[in-house]
């Protein structure tokens, strides 16, 4: 504890620097004194407003309360995405764990089989189920009940669909991030390893717009078994070496296709966009 | 209850889940201050409130919140800027903090600029008596503190119709007592429905009771009314009477009997609860029929 220097600021040197109107280096000083003088403390109490001591210690709470975010989070806003929004995305309840694990090993199947000249079975083997993948990501992010908090959701303001695409963003920017690092380790197969992004999209899209009509859960079960389906009775017909490069849904036309179907069906999900709102839970539970 | 001050009404208001009829052509206007919404389990009390919280659409009749139609996308948004809601069953997000969890709802509740979202949160969080657990995880909560989570969401935004299903069940008396200051404080201005099984919340905080079962509304007064309408058949009796509609052994070793008198029995004060009894014809919280477990949830 040091004792009381013998000598004191006068009032009109506090006075302004109570009001930020001293230079730097005068300021210091007078803070370096005031640290040691419990009497000039006291001297310079009665000057400061409450309302500036409010604001200080409102911007401490702030400081305080503010939520932590993610690394992503911070990237995002960096970018000029909202605040709101990376929180809504940081929030999004959608097992992120679980389909980008899923979406990894996938591709490193793909990436393994064509490093090694493995089959071509497997290659198509791939292709086809990695579509799925994603469509249980966005299944997951639209379907209400799978979210703790559906019925609370359910009376917010903000449109169920732009909560729906926010949450079906986490899914997909991973997902595409993924397949375009794993078609660059293996750039001597050109665009083979992301063949299957296209029919992605169009069985995403097309899930949500007839889920405007059913029950999503339904149409994304329907239309991924059809998918499987479809390759399951081609890979029966048809030599290995062929399985890919004939197949229809993976030819330039059949790309184009669902690229088609991607933007006609995003067509109907927005047009149809109010009828993702009353829930019936007396149905679904 | 004047028109002008009528702010949700139902006219005629029809729901069935499959084949059963959880809202049979309901009738009902709701103004300012508290209405309890009373009755046994799969009466029909949360079909009730998720459509008047624009969760659930009425098979048939007409509806109107806030002067609104929620049938109608525009009228619907409408309501849900000026709603507050506390569902049956509400969830959580177990790991966000308290502060984290209420700051997303207030997103979801178009608050979009960060600063004076926060300020709403910190104000809401201390209006429930959870300023002190702004940073704890929703996991570490007891049930009572996770209720008030729940009931602080509700208050965000300061709406002008709150809708709270059943937000006091499990709270502990003190917990209960701030939760009706809460509730009432907010009655003075605005719109409060509140459905419960607790026939003291009604008499401590209502001035209205709606009594509904199987779906129709049989009941509808101040619950000074209803206790009233108890007056002269409720008894008390040194012992039981199997002529009794309903009887019961209190913890002074008499028999509280509820109907025709008894023989050798003398007349009680009626309470809330034995006006709710002899009105329904079955003790509190039990279901209606074998339907209507599966109903109202």
């Amino acid at each position: 504890m040091t004792a009381n220097p013998n000598w004191h600021i006068d009032p009109e040197l506090l006075a302004g620097y109570v009001t930020g109107g001293l230079g730097r280096v005068r300021s210091a000083s007078v803070e370096t004194h005031l640290v040691a003088c419990a009497s000039c403390r006291a001297a310079m109490a009665p000057l400061i407003t409450t309302d500036r001591l409010d604001s200080n210690l409102a911007a401490i709470t702030e400081r305080v309360d503010r939520p932590r975010r993610h690394l992503v989070e911070r990237l995002l806003e960096r970018v000029g995405v909202p605040e709101h929004v990376t929180r809504v995305l940081a929030v999004a309840p959608t097992e992120r764990g679980t389909w980008l694990a899923g979406i990894v090993v996938a591709l490193l199947v793909a990436v393994a089989a064509d490093l090694f000249s493995g089959s071509p079975v497997t290659v198509f083997a791939f292709l086809v189920a990695a579509p799925l993948l994603p469509l249980v990501g966005v299944t997951a992010a639209v379907t209400f009940r799978q979210d703790p908090l559906h019925e609370l959701v359910a009376a917010v303001p903000m449109s169920a669909l732009k909560l729906f695409m926010m949450r079906a963003l986490v899914v997909l920017a991973p997902t595409i991030a993924v397949a375009a690092g794993a078609s660059m380790l293996v750039p001597e197969q050109g665009w083979e390893p992301v063949l299957w992004l296209l029919p992605s999209f169009g069985l995403m899209a097309a899930t949500l717009a007839l889920g405007s009509w059913f029950p999503v859960r339904a149409v994304a079960w329907t239309l991924g078994g059809a998918w499987v389906l479809a390759a399951t009775l081609w890979v029966r017909g048809t030599p290995s070496a062929d399985l890919v490069g004939s197949y229809a849904a993976f030819r330039p036309g059949g790309q184009l296709g669902w690229l088609a179907l991607s933007l006609l069906a995003g067509f109907v999900v927005v047009l149809r966009r109010d009828s993702f709102d009353f829930v019936d839970l007396g149905r679904t539970s | 209850m004047t028109a002008a001050t009528t702010t949700v009404e139902l006219a005629e208001v029809t729901k069935s889940y499959g084949s059963t009829r959880a809202l049979d052509a309901i009738t009902v206007g709701f103004g300012r201050g508290v209405t309890g919404v009373l009755g046994p389990n799969g009466a029909g009390k949360t079909t009730l409130l998720r459509i008047v919280a624009t969760v659930l659409a009425p098979d048939s009749g007409a509806l109107r919140v806030l002067g609104e139609d929620p049938a109608e996308v525009r009228g619907r948004l409408s309501i849900r800027r000026r709603l507050g809601y506390f569902p049956q069953e509400p969830g959580y997000y177990a790991n966000l903090t308290t502060f984290e969890f209420v700051d997303y709802i207030a997103i979801l509740k178009e608050m979009t600029v960060r600063r004076l979202r926060h300020d709403e949160v910190r104000r809401v969080l201390a209006q429930v008596g959870l300023s002190d657990a702004t940073h704890k995880r929703i996991k570490a909560l007891s049930g009572g503190m996770r209720r008030r989570v729940i009931v602080a969401q509700a208050l965000l935004g300061d709406p002008e119709l709150l809708v709270l299903d059943e937000p006091a069940a499990g709270l502990d008396p003190e917990q209960r007592l701030r939760f009706r200051e809460t509730v009432s404080a907010v009655a003075e201005r605005h719109t409060v429905l509140l459905s419960t099984h607790q026939t003291e919340d009604v008499t401590a905080l209502c001035q209205r009771v709606v009594v509904i079962d199987g779906g129709r509304i049989l009941h509808d007064a101040t619950p000074e009314a209803l206790v009233e309408a108890a007056r002269g058949r409720v008894w008390l009796a040194d012992r039981a009477d199997p002529a009794a509609r309903l009887s019961w052994r209190t913890g002074t070793g008499q028999h509280r009997l509820i109907g025709d008198p008894p023989t050798g029995a003398t007349l009680a004060e009626p309470a809330l609860e034995d006006a709710y009894l002899l009105l329904i014809g079955r003790p509190v919280g039990t279901g209606s029929d074998a339907a209507g477990s599966s109903r109202g949830r």
